[in-house]
């Protein structure tokens, strides 16, 4: 696969076929984690290495599932290696699970990676498949760290810790819920819209 | 390779593959288990030294004693001494719900605020001098929100402990009546960590008494 080929991909899991804006799945982890960026930055993390993984194990094997218990078959490979990558991280790595050790649960319960389980790996070779959930991975990450920039931006006047505007209070309202909410719908809004001018 | 899936779909062929995947993955879980756990354990011990430097004043030695045994989450009190004399007592607890007998033997009041936390239990080791403040406050484990309930682990909500005096009935947050600033979005997380300083207090005051050191 050569690079144009591989650009071609990025682009795809980034812009085209971008999980939270064009393909909406993972919502919970989207939602959740945006508080900043760094936690946004976090989960993505988490979500390229253990997609990518998930992808070439499911690749690997999907000769040998049957199509009717294909997705019982996926969640406990995906479970499975969700707890391993848990326990190594927490054993081998211990200051990386300080940082990211909250996330690694949530991702059994992210969409994305049964999806593109299902939607890619299921039908296609091994090294295609590690590429999708490579970009895949890249397109979540950036769709999170923007969410996450706007909310810790209108929450506190910071990007990543550092203060861009001093705020004297803080905005709690888009730490919360709602401003997840509300974040995700407006940026969803603007991405349909200009998509829509493009056609 | 579609051939090959429409003929797997017979019932007992299903069958066979889930069981083979159970089989497989929970014959992997215990394996990576059996490798990791006393690493991980390490990882609490050092985690643990680091957090009592952290918590008590200068010391040279400490004395850890088991208060409440448990294979997850054990409530322990470590005497810290310098030159043989004790200088500071550290309390490991968690905000995990302790049963009435459970509580009469760590001699805690029956009526204490038992909150618990959003996520698993949050554990805290709780530092204390030997004359009755709060040193400081270390967060052990916390799965709390990230964002919102982690927050207990910043400075700013820590410093409504250190160097707290111990008066039982302050040790509540402000929305209950109390002294202690509640984190915003996170009423639940601070709620639960008070309610395990309150506890650490109990247990420090019995320990004191028994030292017997006036």
């Amino acid at each position: 696969m050569g690079l144009d080929n591989l650009k071609k991909e990025l682009y795809r899991g980034v812009v085209t076929e971008n999980p939270t804006f064009r393909i909406v799945l993972g919502m919970c982890p989207t939602l959740a984690t945006t508080t900043s960026v760094q936690n946004a930055l976090g989960m993505g993390i988490s979500v390229i290495a253990v997609l990518t993984c998930s992808n070439i194990a499911i690749s690997m094997l999907r000769n040998v599932i049957p199509n009717k218990v294909r997705i019982p078959a996926f969640v406990v490979v995906i479970a499975t290696f969700v707890t391993v990558v848990d326990l190594l991280i927490a054993a081998f790595i211990p200051p990386l699970y300080e940082a990211l050790g909250i996330f690694i649960p949530l991702i059994v319960v992210n969409c994305i990676i049964l999806g593109r389980a299902e939607a890619y790996a299921a039908k296609n070779e091994v090294l295609p498949s590690a590429i999708d959930g490579l970009v895949m991975g890249i397109g979540f990450t950036c769709s999170l760290a923007l969410i996450g920039s706007i909310r810790e931006f209108l929450s506190a006047g910071t990007l990543l810790g550092y203060t861009v505007v001093p705020f004297t209070h803080k905005f709690i309202l888009m730490t919360l819920a709602p401003g997840a909410f509300i974040t995700l719908g407006l940026t969803l809004a603007l991405i349909n819209f200009l998509q829509s001018k493009e056609n | 390779m579609m051939n090959r899936i429409r003929k797997g779909n017979s019932d007992l062929n299903l069958l066979i593959v889930l069981t083979l995947f159970s089989a497989i993955s929970g014959l992997i879980l215990a394996l990576v288990n059996n490798v990791t756990k006393d690493r991980i354990a390490m990882v609490a011990v050092i985690k643990q030294k680091k957090a009592l430097m952290e918590v008590m004043p200068a010391f040279d030695t400490a004395e850890a004693e088991t208060i409440l045994a448990d294979p997850m989450d054990p409530f322990e009190l470590f005497v810290c001494k310098k030159d043989q004399k004790p200088v500071g007592i550290a309390v490991m607890a968690s905000s995990r719900l302790l049963s009435a007998e459970q509580l009469k033997k760590l001699a805690i009041p029956e009526n204490i605020r038992q909150d618990q936390s959003y996520a698993d239990p949050i554990k805290l080791l709780v530092g204390f001098t030997i004359d009755g403040k709060i040193k400081g406050v270390s967060i052990l484990d916390c799965k709390e929100t990230p964002g919102l309930g982690t927050n207990i682990n910043t400075p700013a909500f820590k410093s409504n402990y250190v160097d707290a005096g111990i008066d039982l009935k302050k040790w509540s947050v402000k929305k209950d009546g109390g002294d202690v600033e509640q984190l915003t979005a996170a009423t639940i997380s601070s709620r639960a960590t008070t309610a395990i300083v309150a506890k650490s207090i109990a247990i420090y005051k019995n320990k004191v008494k028994s030292l017997n050191l006036k």
